[in-house]
């Protein structure tokens, strides 16, 4: 079984990866995605950068995965080599995210890498505190979106919801002279994703913007 | 699925099943058969199914497949009762196009032309991954992001002339970078002042033809072999993770269901989330402004230290590819403020627009389209007509036909190097496979684009240009 295959795509990059896991394909789009860019096979690993990402479906957990890879490049100019002990976990949570503030209390190592989520509550604060100004003015918001999202806030409240949590270990090295690159992601997409089990092979299908 | 022709270059999409709206095509009987081939006009139809969607889902002539969006798709809505969405802006927040004019022509550089990139190529920070010179920290970048190119004019980059030249005088004011991830800002701090990669180019040009003299000096443009330079490049990681970061938000907050595809995913534009994905996009698009501003005040030191002077290198204009603007347009007879949307689609504002300067506002705007590398690109002007036609739109570039995985089996970077010296067109890339990807031969006939913006009357020649020397990020 190859690891992956990189398609045919007019605009961009599109690859399909495979496992006899969720996990192991998961594993195999990271490599994917870096290969479109470096030679993760010449990377020596040298540096270890534990990564933690959540996502409320397969799609999005995939999409944070693979964004940390780009993350990491441009921000700490790491370059993955491999990746080594992923989990894939259905979590549940509260709707606002108070087990997070639990393991916190707990004395719980924050992993590096974490992603947006100190900056989601932050913009969470603002969109509540926005919708109760909205409320006490008495002024609506039009538009069917708006209602509806007040809708699922307003049923989920205090109710649990599911959502996966991933995490893994990158290994790899820093990007000096030495390692050549050829191509840059801009972002992960959700155009054409998918994710497939039929018997015992999992396909991960992803398109990026190159 | 069932297409109209209504003229030569118009085709449309009747509305039917959910879509509030018909779709529009303007397209040559070729381009169209290309777009048939991928998903352009599914794509097309889509988004004439979403909430306050005014007068048509229109595409550009240089069409293709993109993320919920087709690339060269233009959409506008009501701002009460529609939407704002990131896949209608594009990930490249304000990838977009500035033109210097100089006095040089061609016989000025034809000796100095590898001097000439050689320095552009050591003074520009290009390449993925690369870093700027620039030493920014939060605070500054804090001030990028709300000034935009104003910020880089008052650093020491170039002239407030600049600002008068480009869309939105460089600055959106509606910016506000406290909804702006610390990732994004993470990623914006190492990067201003670069190039990028991928279809980012900078390249120096020389006029081969003049299709309307009057207008062509009013940009500045005089004579053919006259030489001109072009700055291709966007907002970089910030603009990039600012898309992902608010089509993630949205999918959590306001969810997917119902959307004929998950990649149009949006919020109202009154929302509290649909303001601050607006905010945020206009802090990206001046942090591009500001990008491309000092990239251009960089190539004109190049060509003062080869060359001898940098006099008459004055700006021409700078315009967004891919954005949502507020803007003002007639609808069933009333002047009325929608939020459109431009993804892979340029601004083409005629004469009498007050958004344009005082300079083009008899005239129309400069419009800039630029081919595939190594080819020709043009300038267009905005016209009046476009308004009705396109909300003021028409293409931005060539759009590709072949992936960049066929492009690298058929084509080797070192080949086309060759091949392009042999046209008499330098070209130095910072990687041999980015500069394969980028064959023109993977590209549509930007001379057919520009032909069906000129036919339909969204977009009028002025000029034809040819590179002389190209660099790649």
């Amino acid at each position: 079984m190859e690891r992956y295959k990189i398609l045919e795509h007019t605009a961009d990059a599109k690859f399909q990866a495979f496992g006899h896991t969720l996990e192991e394909a998961f594993t195999n789009a990271a490599l994917a995605t870096a290969a479109l860019m470096w030679d993760w096979k010449k990377v020596r690993k040298n540096v270890r950068f534990p990564i933690e990402v959540t996502g409320k479906d397969l799609e999005q957990l995939l999409s944070h995965f693979l964004e940390e890879i780009i993350y990491l490049l441009e921000t700490r100019l790491f370059l993955i080599g491999s990746v080594e002990n992923i989990t894939i976990q259905k979590i549940e949570k509260f709707k606002n995210d108070r087990q997070q503030e639990k393991d916190k209390e707990a004395g719980k190592e924050e992993l590096k890498g974490t992603g947006n989520r100190e900056w989601e509550r932050k913009v969470e604060k603002y969109i509540s505190q926005d919708e109760k100004a909205r409320e006490e003015k008495g002024s609506e918001e039009k538009g069917e979106w708006s209602s509806k999202a007040k809708e699922e806030d307003e049923e989920s409240k205090g109710k649990f919801e599911e959502a996966y949590r991933l995490q893994a270990v990158f290994l790899g090295d820093n990007f000096f002279e030495d390692y050549e690159i050829y191509g840059g992601v801009k972002a992960i997409t959700y155009n054409e994703m998918k994710i497939e089990q039929k018997d015992d092979l999992v396909t991960v299908q992803v398109v990026v913007d190159m | 699925m069932d297409i109209k022709k209504v003229t030569e270059y118009i085709w449309e999409i009747p509305q039917h099943g959910e879509m509030r709206v018909p779709a529009r095509i303007y397209a040559s009987h070729k381009i169209l058969e290309a777009a048939k081939h991928d998903l352009t006009l599914q794509q097309a139809r889509n988004v004439a199914c979403l909430p306050g969607i005014q007068r048509m889902s229109y595409v550009m002539p240089d069409a293709h497949q993109g993320y919920g969006f087709p690339i060269g798709g233009v959409a506008a809505f009501d701002l009460d009762e529609g939407i704002i969405s990131p896949g209608g802006v594009g990930y490249d927040i304000n990838c977009g196009v500035r033109l210097l004019k100089t006095d040089y022509m061609e016989k000025d550089v034809t000796d100095k032309r590898k001097e000439l990139l050689a320095e552009i190529f050591k003074e520009v920070p290009a390449g993925v991954g690369k870093g700027g010179i620039t030493r920014l920290n939060r605070n500054i970048l804090n001030e990028v992001l709300i000034k935009g190119a104003e910020w880089a004019v008052e650093n020491g980059y170039g002239t407030r002339d600049d600002l008068q030249r480009t869309e939105e005088l460089g600055r959106m004011k509606d910016a506000d970078p406290s909804y702006i991830s610390s990732r994004a800002l993470e990623r914006g701090i190492p990067q201003l002042g670069t190039l990028g990669a991928g279809n980012h180019f900078l390249e120096f040009q020389k006029v081969v033809q003049i299709y309307d003299k009057n207008i062509a000096e009013s940009f500045g443009i005089y004579r053919e072999e006259q030489i001109l330079v072009m700055i291709h490049c966007g907002s970089r990681g910030l603009g990039h993770q600012v898309a992902t970061d608010f089509i993630h938000l949205m999918e959590n907050k306001i969810g997917i269901k119902g959307l004929p595809d998950r990649e149009l995913v949006n919020a109202p534009f009154k929302s509290s989330l649909g303001q601050q994905y607006y905010k945020s996009m206009c802090a990206a698009v001046n942090y591009a402004f500001a990008n491309r501003q000092m990239i251009a005040h960089w190539v004109r030191d190049v060509f003062r230290k080869v060359l001898g002077s940098s006099k008459g290198m004055d700006q021409v204009y700078d315009v967004c590819h891919n954005v949502a603007k507020v803007e003002k347009h007639i609808i069933n007879g009333k002047e009325k403020f929608v939020c459109i949307h431009r993804k892979g689609a340029t601004r083409s504002f005629g004469a009498g627009r007050p958004e344009l300067p005082q300079v083009y506002r008899g005239v129309g705007q400069p419009v800039i389209i630029p081919g595939s590398m190594g080819t020709a690109s043009y300038i267009l002007v905005g016209t009046k007509e476009a308004e009705d036609l396109s909300f003021s739109s028409t293409a931005h570039g060539a759009g590709r036909v072949m992936s960049r995985h066929e492009a690298l089996r058929r084509f080797r970077g070192e080949q086309i190097r060759d091949e392009l010296a042999k046209k008499g067109i330098e070209l130095q890339s910072t990687s041999w496979k980015g500069v394969a990807e980028e064959a023109s031969a993977a590209y549509k006939d930007v001379n057919e684009v520009v032909k069906v913006s000129h036919e339909v009357g969204i977009g009028r020649l002025v000029a034809k240009v040819v590179p002389l020397g190209v660099m790649k990020g």
